[in-house]
């Protein structure tokens, strides 16, 4: 009698177990862009959610907390991505993050290569008040365009920032809204 | 005892029927002694046989009965001890027993449940590793800033070719080495390094500029495979 309890009991443990990876494998296949699959990257408190045709990016940046490119748009011998996104991290050091961002902004568009489309306010990202620029940059007749997403936590600031070729922009700009809407920043 | 010992003494009893009746009289004395270890036991009192006071003439029924309980008890207790004293209680710790272990394998089964089911839903099986970098990401949000009039044409060339490694490294260094000039605030780079005109990358012909810093661009002075930046190559 004592038996049957158990074998019992194991086997409606595996049927729940089953059950469960069965209904976690149909709910992950819906979330995606696009009829994509989407991919998910943890690093030093930031979680992305990407495309599955993206692939992780190492950054030649110190402040670099976690780079993805569209392997789509990865050059064959440089490696480079230009469809990429680098989430990017400094110390605030007391400074508010309206402030950071205007003098950020002062010195890049004190070079003439770079020219401001749009500063200000964005959605809030990961709950929390954001601003948001776009800007271009001319760097020797390849035109790129820019859209950094700024966002406040722990005195910190992280900055979300999507390149693309200008050309290319407006079509990448929907994998660009996914990933910002779906970043977490712990 | 006593007026068996008497008797043989007096010679009115044999040496042999003597013995005989001092072995059974031992015998008896031992049994009455068991039987009141064991109305001890019970909490009961001395039957009235077992009683030290010597000078005590018991009533012939009571002794008849204590003595046939006594006979009784040791007969029960030494003799042929076989069934226990209580019936019922191994059955009553069985049964419960079972339910208790009943109880725990579905307390288990649950609490494995539990957590099985919690850990299935909320382990992501799609993570990737942060190790596997397939790409190269160049471009910054952060100003490049320059100190001591110096331009860097920070990755103008470095990622044009092949072993971009090796100049990344050298540009990053550079890049950091003037970050940290500014005080690593948009502001202060601004302020500080941009003093002798060579604002970040506005003097190099590249244009490193501080919001781009990709590959493939300028790359006009050739300047920066590593050293140039700190030289102030760019012309």
């Amino acid at each position: 009698m004592k038996k049957s309890y158990i074998v019992l009991g194991i086997i409606i443990i595996l049927l729940l177990v089953g059950a469960a990876v069965m209904f976690s494998n149909h709910e992950r296949s819906q979330n995606n862009t696009n009829q994509t699959d989407v991919q998910t990257v943890s690093q030093n408190g930031v979680v992305l959610k990407f495309p599955s045709d993206w692939v992780i990016a190492k950054a030649e940046t110190n402040d670099t907390v976690v780079a993805i490119a569209d392997s789509k748009s990865i050059d064959s011998s440089s490696k480079y991505g230009r469809v990429n996104v680098n989430v990017e991290k400094r110390d605030l050091n007391g400074e508010s993050l309206n402030t950071f961002v205007n003098q950020t902004y002062s010195s890049i568009l004190s070079n003439s290569s770079n020219q401001l489309v749009s500063l200000g306010n964005s959605t809030a990202v990961n709950g929390k008040e954001a601003y948001e620029a776009e800007y271009l940059s001319d760097i020797g007749n390849n035109t790129k365009e820019h859209r950094a997403v700024w966002v406040e936590s722990n005195n910190q600031v992280y900055v979300i920032l999507c390149t693309a070729p200008q050309g290319q922009f407006e079509s990448v700009n929907k994998y660009f809204n996914y990933i910002i809407s779906n970043i977490e920043i712990s | 005892m006593k007026e068996l010992k008497a008797d043989h003494q007096a010679g009115k009893i044999s040496d042999e029927k003597y013995k005989e009746l001092s072995r059974q009289y031992m015998i008896k004395l031992k049994n009455i002694d068991a039987s009141s270890r064991i109305r001890a036991m019970q909490g009961r009192q001395f039957s009235s046989s077992s009683k030290p006071n010597r000078n005590y003439r018991p009533d012939r029924r009571a002794a008849e009965l204590s003595r046939k309980e006594d006979e009784r008890l040791v007969q029960k207790y030494i003799v042929n001890p076989k069934r226990p004293v209580n019936n019922n209680k191994p059955k009553a710790s069985k049964s419960n027993k079972g339910k208790y272990s009943i109880l725990v394998v579905l307390f288990l089964i649950i609490a494995f449940t539990a957590g099985i089911g919690f850990g299935m839903f909320n382990f992501d099986f799609q993570a990737v590793n942060i190790s596997d970098a397939s790409a190269v990401v160049t471009d910054s949000a952060f100003p490049v800033v320059i100190e001591n009039n110096t331009t860097s044409n920070v990755t103008s060339t470095s990622t044009s070719d092949s072993s971009s490694s090796d100049t990344s490294t050298a540009t990053t260094s550079d890049s950091s080495g003037s970050t940290t000039s500014s005080s690593d605030t948009g502001g202060s780079s601004s302020g500080g390094s941009d003093t002798g005109g060579s604002d970040s990358g506005g003097s190099s012909s590249g244009g490193s500029d501080s919001g781009g810093s990709d590959s493939g661009g300028s790359s006009s002075g050739g300047s920066d495979s590593g050293g140039s930046s700190s030289g102030g190559s760019t012309q």
